[in-house]
């Protein structure tokens, strides 16, 4: 397996598992079947955040030292292009993961509301229960 | 609950797997063996976290101090801005625009403050990484790459600033 291949196989799974997860909660989210604790999700998008930022770091660091890959002569031609490409599905596949991460974030604020609509409603039926209202 | 700790740590793992790939870049390169000139630039003796100062990088969305590195031929200093990308700049003393790679989607020349920069949209295939490279002199130059959050949409924000960021830096470089 060429390296570039290598990168992709282990990011797109990354990425791929960020994104089925996205679409568990979404879908819990919207039926109403899936509902955290506030703080436990602001817990878990305290870390996605610090998780967030570091990829966008590493993102940023990668394209400046892909600015130093200089084309060379000889062999250094098929190295460099090795490298190159390499870089470049690097690139791709963090740019899903960061993407995927924020996507994560914004469904588990839904699951967030999704919570405290159950909770209101639950307290607004206990309320009733007890001729109060 | 277990799927999201699963993404986390895949996440996580993806990290480390991205530092691995994007950092060893080892290899010849013609270049690194003789670095032409750059005494004349003045660059050498500058700070790159010095290039912005707290109130300008407020400006452009920045809380936090910058981090300073070397990252191959560059003094670099990066600033985060929580949930919304980075932006880096990497001073060369030793290499000129000339001397670097500038691939991306979409190349074109712009001025920058009294310099010319070559700027770079899409850096790499990247959907939102925006780079402008200051020609200083021939054989030194000034990076300032900005990303967002990987979407393509987030592109011209990006752009936006990081040729915000390249004024700011401009006008301080000799």
């Amino acid at each position: 397996m060429l390296p570039n291949d290598h990168v992709q196989a282990v990011l797109s799974t990354g990425a791929a598992d960020i994104a089925a997860a996205n679409k568990a909660i979404a879908a819990a989210a919207g039926s109403g079947t899936f509902a955290v604790d506030p703080a436990v999700v602001d817990s878990m998008l305290k870390k996605l955040l610090e998780i967030q930022d570091a990829v966008n770091g590493v993102r940023s660091n990668s394209s400046m030292l892909s600015q130093d890959t200089k084309l060379g002569g000889g062999y250094a031609v098929a190295i460099s292009q090795i490298n190159k490409d390499f870089g470049r599905a690097a690139t791709q596949q963090l740019d899903d993961v960061v993407r995927e991460i924020e996507s994560l974030r914004t469904q588990l604020e839904k699951s967030r509301e999704s919570y405290r609509n159950v909770d209101q409603t639950h307290s607004d039926s206990f309320k009733n229960l007890h001729g109060k209202s | 609950m277990k799927r999201i700790l699963i993404a986390a740590v895949l996440g996580l793992a993806t990290l480390s797997a991205g530092c691995t790939g994007t950092s060893g870049q080892a290899k010849p390169d013609p270049t690194s063996a003789t670095p032409t000139s750059g005494t004349t630039s003045g660059l050498s003796s500058i700070k790159p976290c010095e290039l912005m100062t707290d109130t300008e990088a407020k400006e452009l969305g920045i809380t936090s101090p910058g981090e300073h590195d070397k990252l191959g031929s560059a003094d670099t200093c990066t600033w985060t801005i929580s949930g919304n990308g980075t932006v880096a700049v990497g001073v060369r003393a030793n290499r000129g625009v000339k001397d670097l790679t500038l691939d991306g989607n979409k190349k074109s020349e712009v001025k920058v403050g009294k310099f010319t920069a070559t700027k770079v949209e899409g850096q790499d295939g990247s959907a939102d990484t925006c780079s402008l490279v200051i020609s200083v002199t021939d054989s030194s130059s000034v990076s300032i790459i900005s990303n967002v959050n990987g979407k393509s949409e987030d592109l011209a924000a990006s752009c936006d600033r990081a040729t915000k960021a390249a004024t700011l830096v401009a006008a301080k470089l000799p």
